[in-house]
C-alpha cells in the first residue's frame, strides 16, 4: 500500500483492476485505492505477473504494508514484512526552560483568609522582610499593596535584619517527553548490589530466547575506516532497530511500548565491573560521531567519570567479549529492554562461498530475546538485517 | 527531433546523461515517498527532462540561474550533486541546505543555483535582481529563470518582466509550460495560446519551442543567451512539455484524462533523444544501456549516501538563521 | 556641533556609504530625478548617476525582491518602498524569500540588503498611507528592524544597516524627516541592537520607538515638574532588541510604560511587555506593564480622530502618573 499523500496513514482498497496470475506491465494501474479524500489509481511498480493478492476490496491496510507482489512467473515468493513504518511525528527534543511564576494572588487557603493583592515586588520584599501580607494595608489602586507599603510597615514592625536575598530559584529543566530523566551527577556506589538485582529479576521474569547469527566481516573491515568495530556494529544495530521497531520496545505492564528514540547502551569493561553507558539516537549519528562517543565514554568508564545521563535511557544494549577470544555466547538481558546482542570474536576461518572454500573473518552475534515481547521470527529477521547491513556496508567518510 | 545536430559529441552525451539521472532521480524519489522515508510532499518533473537540461545546456558554468518548487531537474541540469541533493530530500545534516530546506528549496549558491522556492513566481525577482547584479558589475555572466505556466499571471511575472526589459538586463526567462497549474489547465487560465506572447508587451523577443526536443530548447535558449550577453536584453522562451506525473504527492489528477498523460508519454524527451542518437551515430545501443546503467548507479550510490547520513542536531536548530 | 534635519542625515550616510563602498546602489520610486517622496534622496542623483540611483516604475515586489536577488550575488543594495503601507505588496518577496533565504539554503547564501521605508501618521494621509507596521517585520524571522528616533541615531544606524550582512528594514518616521539634531561629520556606525537611554531616571521606565522617543522626553519634562523622574529608553533596533538595558532599567525603576504608534493588538509593545515579564525583572515590578499604543482602527483621516488615534505627550504623563499611584 504506498504512501500517497503527506498525512496518510492507511488505504481502502476498492477494486483490483487485475487478478492473480495476470502479467501486468510497469505503469499500468493495478488497483483503486481510497484514502481520506479520494480514489486513486496505484500503477504497477513493474512488469512481471501479479501474485499472492493479501489484501482485497474494501480491506484498510497500513501504508508500507504488503499487498500483493510483482513476479517473474516461475518465481518463488518468500514472504517478507515491510519493515518500515512512517516515521513518526518528532518529538520535541529541546529542553525549554520554565520559569515557575509566581502566582499574582496569594489563593485564600482553607481559613479563608481574604486574597491578597500585592504588587510581585511587594510580595517579594514580604517574604524577605518574613511579614505577613494580609496585614499589610494596600495603597496602591483598588487597595493593591505596594513596595512602599510594605516597606512602610516593615519599619513599624520590630525590625529585623533583612534576610538575605533568597538566590534565584532553581530552574527546572523541563522533563524531555519520552520521559528520560535529565543531567545531574551523582556517585555510584553499590553498585555490585544494584546489578546482581537487576540480573536476577531479568532472568527470572523475561523469558529469554537466544538466536545466534554468523556474520562475514570482509566488507565491515574496509568500511569501518578509522572507526572501531564497536561503532560499525553501533551504527548498524541502529539502524536495524529503526526498521524492526519491535526490537527497540518495552514491556509495561500488559503493553508492549515502541520507543521513538534508539538509544544504544554499549557494555565497558570498567574497574569494578561491567557498566552500560548510553549512545543517545544512534540512529541519526554518523559513524565518526558514534566512534568519538565511544571512545569518550570507555575512556570516561575507566576513570570513574560516568554521569547518570550517561547510562540510562537505553533501549538496547551491545555486550562483546570478542577481544576475550570468546567466539560464541549468550547475554541476559538488560530490563527493561526488549533484547540484548551478545558479539564473539572475528576469527578467520574457512567458508563455503559457491561451492567453493574462502578464508573469511567471521564473527558470531546472539541475540537474547524477551519471548513475551519477540518470537524467534522476529529476532531472527532484526538479526538478518543487521547481518546484511555489516556485510553490505558502504565506506563512510 | 529540430534541433540542429551542431554540438559536440562529448556535450550531447552530457545532455543524455542529465536527462536520465534527472529521470532516475524522479522515479527513485516517488518510490521512497511511497515506502514513508520523505517528511513533506514533492513536486516531480518526469517527463520535462527535455526543457530543464535543453535550457541550462546553453549556459556557461559560472551564469546563474533560479529554478521552481519542480525544480529536481533543473539542479540536477546545473552539475547538482546528487548525493547532495538526495541527502537534502532525505532532511539530513549533508543535505545542501542542511535539511532546512528540503525538496522545494534546495539551492546551491557556490554552483550558480540561487535556490528552488516553495512560492509560485518567487524566483522571478531574485533573477531579476541577480541580471542586475552582473550588470553593474560589468561582467558578462547571465541569469536563468525558470517558472511554469501557473506564474505568469502572478504579478510579479509582469513586474519583473517589465523592469528587466526597461533596464535591458542579462536574464533569459523560460517558461515550463506543462499545461498545468496544479489543476488549472491553461486553456482555462489564459486568453492567449502561446504565453510566448506576453513578450511583445515588454517589447522583448518571445519564442515557442518544443519543450520535449531537447536540442531544440538548447538552440533557443543558446541564442536568448548570446542576445543577454551581448548587452540586447531578456527574452522570454516559452516550452511547450508535460508532466507525468500529479501536482505533487496528493494529486488525484482528476482534472485531465489518462489518454492525455499517454498522449504526451509518446513524445517522451528521452526516448525521442536517445533514438536521435543513435540514428546519428553518436551513440551505440550498447553505449546507450551502459549509460543509462552508469546513471541508475550513480542514484542508487546517493541514496545510500543519504539514508548512511546523520540527521541534523536539535541544538543547532537556530543555525544559520543571521550571518 | 553643526545640527541637520532627520532627512539629511539619512542622504549623508547614504552618500558617504556609497562613496565608500561602490557596490552600494540605490532602487526606488521617484528617488533620482525628484530626490525622494520626502526629498531624502535629493542631489545623489546628479551626484552618482543613473547607474546607481535607478528610478523604477510602480512595482513593489521587484523593488524589494531584485534587491533580494542583487544582494545574494555581490551587490549591497538599498531599495526604498515609498510608504511603509505599500511593503504590503512587496510582502511575498520580503516575508518568503529574502527573510527565510539564509536559512533554507542551510545558511548557505547571504542577502545583505536594506529595505528603508517611511512609516507613522500625523500628516492627514489617512488609513493607507500612515501606518506602523514594524510588526509584522519582526514577526519573520531572518529579517533585522531598525527604526532611529533622532538625526544621530539615523545616521549610525543606516550605516551599520548597509554593512550589516543581513536584510534589514530599516524605518524612518515621516513626522521626524524635518527635525533637527546634532551629527558628526565623519562617518561613523551606531551597532544594531543596542538600545539608548535617552534620559536617566529612577521612578518609571519608559520604553518609546520611532517619534514616541521625542514624545516621551518631552512628558518626561511634564513628569519631572511634578517631581517624577522619568527614564526613557529607545531600543533603535527592534529586532533583535537589546534586552538587557530594558531590563536593568525596569529592575532599576519598577515601573514601566511602552510607547509604540503600532496598532495595539499583537503590536511592537506586546513583545517588549511579555519580555519583561517572564524576565528576571518581574520580580522587582511593583506596577503592571503598561502599553501606550496606536488604536485598534485605521487612522482616520480627520486631523482631531487622527491626533487621537495614537499616544500623544499628554497620554504620556497621565498613563506615567497613574503608575505612580503604586508606591
Amino acid at each position: 500500500m504506498p504512501k500517497t499523500g503527506m498525512t496518510q496513514e492507511t488505504g481502502v482498497i476498492v477494486q483490483w483492476l487485475h487478478q492473480e496470475g495476470e502479467r501486468v506491465e510497469k505503469g499500468a494501474p493495478l488497483l483503486e485505492v481510497m484514502t481520506d479524500k479520494v480514489n486513486m489509481e496505484v500503477e504497477s511498480p513493474a512488469t512481471g505477473v501479479l501474485k499472492n493478492i493479501k489484501a482485497f476490496a474494501n480491506d484498510e491496510v497500513p501504508v508500507t504494508k504488503v499487498i500483493a507482489y510483482i513476479a517473474e512467473p516461475d518465481e518463488e515468493i518468500v514472504e517478507e514484512q515491510a519493515a518500515v513504518e512512517p516515521a513518526e511525528e518528532p518529538v520535541a527534543e529541546v529542553a525549554r526552560t520554565e520559569e515557575a511564576a509566581p502566582p499574582a494572588q496569594a489563593p485564600a487557603d482553607e481559613e479563608g483568609r481574604r486574597r491578597v493583592r500585592a504588587t510581585p515586588v511587594a510580595k517579594r520584599l514580604a517574604k524577605e522582610r518574613q511579614l505577613e501580607l494580609s496585614a499589610v494595608e494596600g495603597s496602591g489602586p483598588a487597595g493593591a499593596i505596594t513596595k512602599a507599603d510594605v516597606l512602610r510597615a516593615a519599619e513599624r514592625a520590630a525590625e529585623k535584619p533583612p534576610a538575605v536575598p533568597r538566590p534565584a530559584k532553581e530552574v527546572p529543566v523541563a522533563a524531555a517527553p519520552t520521559g528520560l530523566t535529565e543531567t545531574k551527577s551523582i556517585p555510584l556506589t553499590g553498585r555490585h548490589k544494584i546489578i546482581a538485582q537487576r540480573m536476577q529479576q531479568s532472568f527470572q521474569e523475561a523469558p529469554h530466547i537466544a538466536l545466534t547469527i554468523e556474520v562475514d566481516m570482509t566488507q565491515a573491515a574496509q568500511a569501518r575506516g578509522d572507526a572501531s568495530y564497536t561503532a560499525l556494529l553501533v551504527q548498524a544495530v541502529a539502524r536495524a532497530l529503526r526498521e524492526h521497531p519491535l526490537v527497540n520496545s518495552t514491556l509495561r505492564g500488559d503493553e508492549i511500548v515502541q520507543l521513538y528514540d534508539v538509544n544504544i547502551g554499549v557494555a565497558v569493561a570498567a574497574e569494578e565491573g561491567l557498566i552500560v553507558p548510553v549512545i543517545k539516537r544512534a540512529d541519526g549519528k554518523s559513524l565518526r560521531d558514534i566512534d568519538a562517543e565511544l571512545k569518550d565514554l570507555a575512556e570516561r568508564a575507566r576513570s570513574g567519570t560516568l554521569t547518570l545521563d550517561d547510562v540510562s535511557g537505553g533501549t538496547f544494549t551491545i555486550t562483546n567479549l570478542g577481544m576475550f577470544g570468546i567466539p560464541q555466547f549468550r547475554a541476559i538481558i538488560n530490563p527493561p529492554e526488549a533484547a540484548i546482542l551478545a558479539v564473539g570474536s572475528i576469527v578467520k576461518r574457512a567458508v563455503v562461498i559457491n561451492d567453493g572454500i574462502q578464508i573469511r573473518p567471521m564473527m558470531n552475534m546472539t541475540a537474547s530475546a524477551d519471548h513475551r515481547i519477540l518470537d524467534g521470527v522476529a529476532v531472527a529477521r532484526f538479526l538478518q538485517r543487521v547481518k546484511q547491513l555489516l556485510e553490505g556496508a558502504p565506506a563512510q567518510a | 527531433m529540430k534541433g540542429k545536430p551542431s554540438l559536440p559529441k562529448e556535450k550531447l552525451i552530457d545532455m543524455f546523461r542529465k536527462m536520465l539521472e534527472i529521470r532516475d532521480f524522479e522515479e527513485k524519489a516517488e518510490e521512497l515517498f511511497a515506502l514513508g522515508k520523505v517528511h513533506g510532499t514533492m513536486h516531480l518533473s518526469v517527463g520535462q527532462e527535455g526543457s530543464a537540461v535543453g535550457a541550462v545546456s546553453a549556459l556557461r558554468p559560472d551564469d546563474w540561474m533560479t529554478s521552481t518548487h519542480r525544480g529536481h531537474g533543473h539542479c540536477i541540469a546545473k552539475n547538482g550533486d546528487l548525493k547532495l541533493m538526495m541527502a537534502e530530500f532525505l532532511g539530513k545534516e549533508t543535505g545542501y541546505c542542511r535539511g532546512r530546506g528540503g525538496s522545494m528549496h534546495i539551492a546551491d549558491v557556490e554552483g550558480g543555483n540561487l535556490g528552488a522556492t516553495g512560492v509560485v513566481g518567487g524566483g522571478l525577482a531574485t533573477a531579476v535582481g541577480a541580471a542586475l547584479s552582473c550588470k553593474m558589475g560589468g561582467v558578462d555572466q547571465i541569469t536563468l529563470c525558470f517558472f511554469g505556466d501557473g506564474a505568469v499571471n502572478m504579478g510579479i511575472f509582469h513586474e519583473s518582466l517589465n523592469l528587466a526589459a526597461i533596464w535591458t538586463l542579462p536574464v533569459v526567462f523560460v517558461c515550463e509550460n506543462n499545461q498545468y497549474a496544479m489543476s488549472m489547465s491553461v486553456e482555462k487560465a489564459l486568453p492567449i495560446q502561446d504565453i510566448a506572447d506576453r513578450a511583445c508587451a515588454y517589447d522583448i523577443p518571445g519564442v515557442v519551442v518544443d519543450g520535449n526536443d531537447v536540442l531544440a530548447v538548447h538552440d533557443a535558449v543558446a541564442e536568448a543567451v548570446e542576445r543577454a550577453r551581448a548587452g540586447e536584453g531578456p527574452t522570454l522562451v516559452e516550452c511547450k512539455t508535460y508532466r507525468w506525473r500529479g501536482h505533487s504527492k496528493s494529486d488525484a489528477q482528476r482534472y485531465r484524462t489518462r489518454e492525455e498523460v499517454e498522449t504526451w508519454k509518446e513524445k517522451d524527451p528521452i526516448a525521442r533523444f536517445r533514438a536521435y542518437l543513435l540514428k546519428k551515430g553518436v551513440l551505440s545501443e550498447d553505449d546507450a544501456q551502459q549509460i543509462e546503467k552508469e546513471a541508475h548507479e550513480l542514484i542508487e550510490e546517493a541514496v545510500a549516501f543519504a539514508e548512511y547520513s546523520p540527521e541534523p542536531r536539535v541544538e543547532e536548530i537556530a543555525e544559520g538563521v543571521y550571518a | 556641533m553643526r545640527e541637520i534635519t532627520y532627512a539629511e542625515a539619512i542622504r549623508e550616510a547614504l552618500r558617504q556609504e556609497m562613496q565608500r563602498d561602490e557596490r552600494v546602489f540605490l532602487m526606488g520610486e521617484d528617488i533620482g530625478v525628484y530626490g525622494g517622496a520626502f526629498g531624502v534622496t535629493v542631489g545623489l542623483l546628479e551626484e552618482f548617476g543613473e547607474e546607481r540611483v535607478r528610478d523604477t516604475p510602480i512595482s513593489e515586489a521587484v523593488i524589494a525582491g531584485a534587491a533580494g536577488g542583487a544582494a545574494m550575488t555581490g551587490m549591497r543594495p538599498v531599495s526604498e518602498i515609498m510608504f511603509m503601507d505599500f511593503t504590503t505588496i512587496a510582502m511575498e518577496q520580503i516575508v518568503n524569500q529574502i527573510a527565510k533565504t539564509r536559512y533554507m539554503f542551510g545558511g548557505k547564501a547571504e542577502v545583505p540588503m536594506v529595505l528603508r521605508t517611511p512609516g507613522g501618521s500625523g500628516t492627514g494621509a489617512a488609513g493607507q498611507h500612515s501606518q506602523s507596521l514594524e510588526a509584522w517585520f519582526v514577526h519573520s524571522p531572518g529579517l533585522k528592524v531598525v527604526m532611529p528616533s533622532t538625526p544621530y541615531d539615523a545616521k549610525g544606524l543606516l550605516v551599520s544597516s548597509i554593512r550589516d550582512n543581513n536584510p534589514v528594514i530599516f524605518i524612518e518616521q515621516k513626522l521626524l524627516y524635518r527635525v533637527k539634531g546634532p551629527v558628526p561629520e565623519e562617518l561613523y556606525a551606531i551597532p544594531l541592537s543596542t538600545a539608548d537611554v535617552k534620559r536617566e531616571g529612577s521612578d518609571l521606565t519608559i520604553v518609546a520607538t520611532g517619534v514616541m522617543v521625542a514624545r516621551s522626553l518631552a512628558a518626561a519634562d511634564k513628569l519631572a515638574e511634578g517631581g517624577i523622574e522619568a527614564e526613557v529608553i529607545d531600543p533603535r533596533t527592534l529586532k533583535p532588541y537589546d534586552a538587557e538595558t530594558i531590563t536593568q532599567s525596569v529592575v532599576k525603576t519598577g515601573r514601566v510604560l511602552i510607547v509604540n504608534e503600532g496598532y495595539r493588538s499583537c503590536g511592537y509593545a506586546a513583545e517588549i511587555s511579555a519580555m519583561i515579564s517572564e524576565g528576571p525583572a518581574f520580580v522587582y515590578l511593583n506596577a503592571p506593564v503598561k502599553r501606550l499604543t496606536g488604536l485598534d482602527i485605521p487612522i482616520p483621516y480627520n486631523r482631531t480622530l487622527e491626533y487621537n488615534a495614537v499616544p500623544q505627550e499628554e497620554n504620556i504623563v497621565a498613563a506615567g502618573r497613574e503608575l505612580m499611584a503604586y508606591t
